[in-house]
């Protein structure tokens, strides 16, 4: 600790996984992610980990949820139109219940849209591209320095609660290097995923008291089915209405039972404010520069900056924008967060877009003009 | 340092800007600055137009991209066109080159390929060349701190002959500014 360094984006992913006990990647590179890729495959042999270029994106994530099976902790990285396809393994993998994690740093689409340019837009696609009510983590970095500690945190989230986690990068953040000093709260703490118990009979998917049922690797020893139907505690497919709405209600809710310890945000001076901005990812730089500049000028301004995107922090958000005249939400997209806002603040507050959809960063610049025009 | 360098570096694809752009902020990070360094590049593998830029600055960096440059190299001219006006008002201009074109009073001409050709004779490290002349007409880092972070950055067979192109990027970086 203590350490400085000039650290990518995306290199800082890597490293924030391996230090959360990553050792298997299987990808196909795609600008703006290909650099995750790159320094995997320089990394994992290294350490006695795995990396395989695969043919395409389905059988990239087919290959993480694999050798997540086997025990290992398994990651891939894409954009836009990998992400697209990996759609229906990520849903296969939240009903088997396999630990995964997906960086998507996100460039501008639909389809392939402007590959060296940044975007938002995959927001929502990242809570709901796959079919089906399904349980997912997201979770948006805005620094390097975040992308290295998020990133440790979603394998650890992917290991204790068997669940794919994404990583919303975006080009400006996985391209960009900046100096990054390392502090003791940075340090990524292993967590890895609960075991079937000695002595005591293993159904794959027991429905325990913390709703997380414990995995048995591949080769322990222990007989598994797993499958993408839906299935009752012994892996084996049902269609009993009653322990349907049983597993469903687990499955999904596992995630909301343990809500306070997944969710995270960041706030600037929201206090006192009187107009806040909420932002992720890089945008929530910009926003963060505004509140810098407009404070200096006297302005009553804030940030409330969603650390955790998915579960959406509606208690947190809820509670920061109490009482403020107005909030701003720009975001690199026609409107997607903002309808989260405007959902968790239930018309206690007007709610005000700022989208920018050319390619380019919502500049301080932008943001201040809005508020301006907007008094 | 009690000032914020804002840099951007135009040429295209495959000239090594990107690498120039990542020394000099590994350079800056060295002397204890923050500091953001990133690209901008089309779908081309090459041949396209490449910008790099670099901000430096004793304050944090949140805003992660530059609007006025206060620096600005071009090495080939593609597209500089489109970023001079982002000049700042008494922004240097580094102009690999000749031109007859009206540009700003701060400009410094610097034959930065033709250096590379014929005094190192290794047109490949008319990028580092770009790295001295930064260095000797901005100072924006020391030329000890640019010369460690190059050599970090260059494989060991081809060392001798970058810190031969560093040297005498400095030393006309150094001409080009006592000439203005």
């Amino acid at each position: 600790m203590g350490e400085v360094k000039l650290l990518q984006g995306n290199e800082a992913c890597v490293f924030g996984a391996l230090a959360a006990g990553v050792r298997f990647f299987a990808g196909y590179p795609i600008t703006p992610s290909t650099e995750i890729a790159n320094i995997f495959a320089r990394e994992l042999p290294k350490i006695g980990g795995k990396f395989m270029q695969m043919e395409d994106e389905i059988a990239s994530i087919g290959a993480v949820i694999g050798a997540s099976c086997t025990g290992m902790k398994a990651i891939t990285a894409t954009s836009g139109p990998g992400f697209s396809l990996m759609q229906e393994n990520i849903g296969f993998a939240a009903e088997a219940e396999i630990p995964c994690v997906i960086i998507n740093v996100m460039r501008f689409g639909p389809s392939t849209g402007l590959p060296t340019h940044p975007s938002q837009a995959d927001f929502m696609q990242s809570r709901w591209g796959t079919h089906g009510d399904h349980p997912v983590i997201v979770i948006a970095p805005y620094t390097a320095r975040e992308a290295y500690r998020e990133t440790g945190r979603a394998v650890n989230f992917s290991e204790k609660y068997r669940v794919p986690v994404i990583i919303l990068m975006d080009e400006i953040l996985g391209h960009l290097r900046e100096r990054v000093e390392f502090k003791e709260e940075d340090i990524v703490k292993e967590v890895n995923r609960k075991g079937p118990e000695a002595g005591v009979p293993f159904f794959p998917y027991e429905h325990t008291d913390d709703w997380i049922p414990p995995f048995a690797n591949f080769g322990s020893g222990y007989r598994c089915h797993i499958t993408g139907l839906i299935h009752d505690r012994t892996g084996f497919p049902t269609n009993n209405p009653e322990i349907v709405d049983q597993v469903m209600r687990r499955m999904n809710g596992k995630i909301d039972k343990h809500i306070d310890e997944i969710c995270r945000i960041s706030t600037v001076d929201v206090e006192d404010a009187e107009i806040v901005i909420v932002a992720f990812g890089s945008v929530a730089r910009s926003a963060a520069e505004v509140v810098r500049i407009m404070r200096s000028m006297g302005k009553k301004i804030g940030l409330i900056r969603p650390v955790t995107l998915w579960p959406f922090p509606d208690r947190e958000i809820k509670k920061a924008a109490e009482g403020k005249k107005a909030i701003i939400v720009p975001e690199m997209n026609l409107g997607q967060m903002v309808r989260e806002v405007i959902r968790t603040i239930e018309g206690e507050t007007p709610v005000h877009p700022l989208n920018r959809i050319d390619g380019e960063l919502i500049t301080p610049r932008d943001i201040i003009d809005f508020i301006e025009e907007m008094e | 340092m009690n000032k914020r360098w804002e840099v951007r570096l135009i040429g295209t694809g495959g000239q090594g800007i990107v690498t120039v752009s990542i020394i000099l902020a590994n350079a800056s990070v060295k002397e204890g600055n923050n500091v953001v360094q990133s690209q901008n590049y089309g779908p081309e593998v090459r041949g396209g137009y490449s910008t790099a830029y670099v901000i430096a600055s004793n304050k944090s960096i949140l805003y992660p991209k530059i609007d006025s440059p206060n620096v600005m190299m071009v090495m080939s001219d593609t597209s500089y066109k489109k970023y001079l006006p982002e000049l700042a008002e008494d922004g240097m201009l580094i102009m690999n080159g000749h031109t007859e074109e009206t540009l700003p009073d701060k400009v410094y001409f610097v034959p930065i390929t033709d250096i590379a050709h014929d005094k190192v004779k290794r047109p490949i490290t008319a990028n580092i060349v770009s790295l001295g002349v930064i260095v000797g007409i901005t100072g924006m880092v020391s030329e000890k701190t640019a010369l460690e972070a190059m050599e970090a950055a260059v494989p060991s067979r081809a060392l001798e002959i970058n810190k031969k192109a560093f040297a005498l990027g400095l030393e006309a970086g150094k001409a080009a500014l006592e000439n203005k």
